[in-house]
């Protein structure tokens, strides 16, 4: 087996993939030192994430923001205390970081949605050459799975 | 055109084909003909004749059939229009394939999806493998008041029967049955009422978005049908294939699909008439289906599904997902996917 892609290694951290392909990986894991480090790396990192606190700002916070908006001399994020500053950093360290990994997880599920319309689809308009495959058939099911790939019921309501 | 112009034609259209020259069911009907010239004949003739007409679809989904009214015209060679009428989730629903584009309306969503053409015209017809199939000669019977010669088709490796009423004078199936070993049947179509010879105006093929409509392209296959070493150099991923292959089956090739997240090898078989597809594609990029009904002999996670003629089955493999689709009966496809990975006996 080569080396497993991040989100695949991601994707066996969540448990988001079939006991096969999880024993697969960690027979992977086992003889490669490099993709152990990555998976450390890549735990750790999730685990860094999962155990940040939102800081709590101090008393004189607001009243300390409302002196500074009195006195528009310096530019507003020299003027910030070091904690607000921190505080910034990790919820944007935290964007970067989930964003990525969430649009990773919905595209897997859409891809597990659409993909049998789509081989449905595709696998019907190979098996046109049949001359005696009804037309009628092959039209309704290409445009049930076009109404499906574009996140549609293909008998009407919202999905 | 008389039924013998119709059958001349064909008899010459065969004679050019060397496969179709070759067995076949050679047995007298009571027309004079053979059941293979009655076959040949119809297979052509979409080629042939204009028809228009209504035409009640019922389709196996799942345990329960569906049906479906709609209005059915055809143009020669190629060209296809399709106007559903009932139930009301599809009512409106308009599709025009010319024979190298298919244009879909749906009405509720003001939206046209413009994709490739779901028949393209080739020389199947001609080389129609009609000695791969059992056939039977069932007699005559009236279909809306024409007289048709009633044939049964079936695959000699095993699978669905077929039916056909076929109009006797232009060669059009004007009812046509599919029968499941084990689902019993599946597929039924006919015709309520049907013109011929009308020379249809192209305009009735010729697509015109309604104002404001959304128009969505469909992601095209990516060119001709390719080796399997081309396509796996092409999605970049290995593509693990069936080492053994039903009866009469043999490899045709693959072209890559996409749409969305979606990159799969479309790899694609074929017995002169039938075509299996397996779609595989890195695991990674699927999460769990949740579609069909379960399937233990390939694991957990595989899932199967019935649309009228085809059965789909999915399933995971070492770091893959894979798909099967063909006509053929679910125990067979299922027998073809735990194929997939192993060693030819």
């Amino acid at each position: 087996m080569s080396h497993p892609f991040e989100r695949e290694l991601s994707a066996y951290l969540d448990a988001e993939i079939s006991p096969a392909e999880a024993d697969e990986i960690r027979r992977h894991l086992d003889g490669c030192p490099s993709c152990q480090t990555r998976l450390e790396a890549f735990r750790e990192t999730k685990r860094l994430l999962g155990a940040l606190d939102a800081p709590a700002p101090p008393p004189d916070f607001e009243a300390g923001v409302l002196a500074k908006l009195a006195q528009p001399t310096r530019p507003w994020w020299l003027g910030r205390p070091r904690p607000t500053l921190a505080l910034a950093a990790a919820a944007l360290a935290v964007v970067l970081v989930a964003v990525p990994i969430v649009r990773d997880h919905q595209t897997r599920l859409r891809a597990a949605e659409v993909g049998p319309d789509l081989f449905m689809r595709a696998a019907v308009q190979s098996a046109a050459e049949d001359p005696f495959l009804d037309r009628a058939y092959i039209g309704l099911v290409s445009t049930d799975a076009n109404l499906r790939l574009a996140g549609e019921d293909p008998r009407g309501g919202r999905r | 055109m008389s039924w013998l112009a119709l059958l001349a034609l064909a008899a010459v259209l065969t004679t050019a084909a060397p496969v179709a020259s070759q067995t076949g069911p050679r047995q007298p009907t009571p027309d004079g003909v053979t059941i293979e010239q009655v076959v040949r004949h119809a297979a052509l003739a979409p080629q042939i004749v204009d028809y228009e007409g209504t035409k009640i679809l019922s389709v196996l989904r799942g345990a329960e059939m569906e049906t479906v009214t709609l209005n059915e015209a055809h143009k020669r060679p190629a060209r296809t229009r399709l106007d559903f009428l009932s139930p009301e989730g599809v009512a409106g629903r308009i599709l025009i394939d010319d024979g190298l584009q298919a244009w879909h309306y749906e009405p509720r969503l003001h939206m046209v999806f413009v994709g490739p053409s779901l028949g393209p015209m080739t020389d199947a017809p001609l080389s129609f493998p009609i000695e791969r199939y059992g056939a039977r000669w069932l007699g005559t019977e009236e279909v809306i008041g024409r007289p048709t010669a009633v044939i049964s088709l079936w695959p000699r490796a095993g699978g669905r029967e077929r039916r056909l009423w076929i109009d006797r004078t232009t060669g059009v199936a004007l009812r046509v049955e599919e029968r499941d070993p084990a689902d019993g049947l599946v597929l039924t179509a006919y015709f309520t009422r049907i013109s011929f010879g009308l020379n249809l105006p192209p305009a009735l093929f010729q697509p015109r978005p309604p104002a404001g409509a959304r128009i969505v392209t469909q992601a095209e296959v990516t060119g001709p049908v390719l080796p399997l070493a081309v396509l796996e150099r092409g999605v970049g991923f290995p593509v693990r294939v069936p080492q053994t292959l039903p009866g009469g089956f043999a490899l045709l090739g693959g072209v890559p699909v996409r749409d969305g997240p979606v990159l799969a090898a479309h790899v694609q078989y074929s017995d002169g008439a039938r075509v299996i597809s397996l779609f595989v594609a890195p695991a990674g990029r699927f999460g769990p289906s949740g579609r069909g009904d379960a399937v233990a002999a390939l694991g957990p996670g595989a899932r199967t599904a019935v649309v009228g003629s085809m059965r789909l089955v999915l399933w995971d493999g070492p770091r893959t997902r894979l798909t099967l689709v063909g006509p053929l009966p679910l125990a067979e496809l299922i027998a073809l996917a735990s194929a997939v990975g192993k060693a030819a006996p």
